[in-house]
């Protein structure tokens, strides 16, 4: 069985443990839209401004290359923190307050061929920021697009959460399953 | 570092699932409600025509119209992403084969996700 792992790397973990307990300031980004969808934000704090965006990994299963989406975390450069600013594409601002903490929506992606388990693929599809009445998530809409929806909600949990389509469908031969787990990034 | 610029919102539309509708006009879907022929790999489909990097933009200029238009990170290509998240993902040289290829996910129940390369028609 191939167990591949999609993961945000220990750098970009280190950043996002920095941020709990630093104050949520505006997410946004130079070319962000108003209603928060976009291959690239800048995630402002009191602490570091992080820079979240997504781009695509090259995988091979079964002897397939398969690109699959992944995030990516920087600290943001002053250029980008000043575009941004200047673009005034800056949101959830009366959503400022401290960050109780961060944690990763994983989707374990499991490929079965005739019911036995011949790949699976782990991805962090989501980055969820505790704030004092409610969470700030960022999320993949797809493993097969950059694309990351960001969205304020009161109440967060896995049963609601909107998992990413994928271009991986049930059929004759082969089916897939996915599962969730919500972990800290403490 | 964010994607490059130069993009923009292109002219509304009613949405992703409306340019594919006046796009099947001129290419036809399947019984599945896709574009072009099965290809190799998982949810992958193929488009074959004389131009297939101008088949390629031609998919993308009307299926993006009314999205936020933007240019991917290191001239990889670019990405369409309209309001509901739904995104179509044009890269000229795909990883995979070098093929032209784009990405089409129309959010939504059942909504379609998959990956087309534009080749070269044969014979």
């Amino acid at each position: 069985m191939i167990e591949i792992k999609n993961i945000i790397g220990e750098s970009g973990m280190s950043i996002l443990r920095g941020i709990v307990g630093k104050e949520f300031l505006f997410i946004g980004g130079p070319e962000v839209p108003n209603f928060l969808a976009s291959d690239f934000f800048v995630l402002s704090t009191s602490g570091a401004a992080v820079s979240v965006s997504a781009s695509m990994t090259d995988l091979v299963i079964d002897s397939l290359p398969e690109d699959f989406s992944k995030f990516k975390i920087a600290v943001s450069s002053e250029a980008i923190i000043a575009s941004t600013k200047k673009s005034g594409n800056m949101f959830l601002l009366s959503r400022r307050g401290p960050i109780k903490g961060v944690s990763l929506v994983k989707e374990k992606l499991s490929n079965f061929e005739k019911g036995i388990e011949k790949w699976s693929c782990k991805t962090d599809v989501a980055i969820v920021l505790h704030l004092q009445d409610g969470f700030v998530v960022l999320r993949l809409v797809s493993h097969s697009v950059e694309t990351i929806l960001v969205e304020y909600v009161r109440d967060f949990s896995l049963e609601s959460f909107e998992k990413p389509s994928s271009r991986f469908e049930n059929d004759l031969f082969d089916s897939y399953v996915s599962t969730f787990e919500l972990e800290s990034v403490r | 570092m964010g994607g490059g610029t130069g993009g923009g919102y292109s002219t509304p539309s009613g949405g992703l699932s409306s340019n594919i509708k006046s796009l099947a006009v001129k290419y036809p879907l399947d019984s599945e409600g896709k574009f072009g022929k099965p290809g190799k790999g998982k949810g992958t489909r193929r488009v074959a025509s004389n131009d297939p990097e101008s088949t390629g933009k031609e998919f993308f200029d009307k299926l993006s119209i009314g999205s936020k238009v933007k240019n991917l990170e290191e001239g990889k290509g670019k990405i369409g992403i309209f309001p509901d998240g739904s995104t179509v993902v044009y890269r000229p040289v795909s990883t995979s084969d070098g093929s032209p290829a784009m990405n089409l996910v129309m959010k939504g129940s059942s909504g379609p996700d998959y990956k087309i390369h534009f080749v070269k028609e044969v014979g």
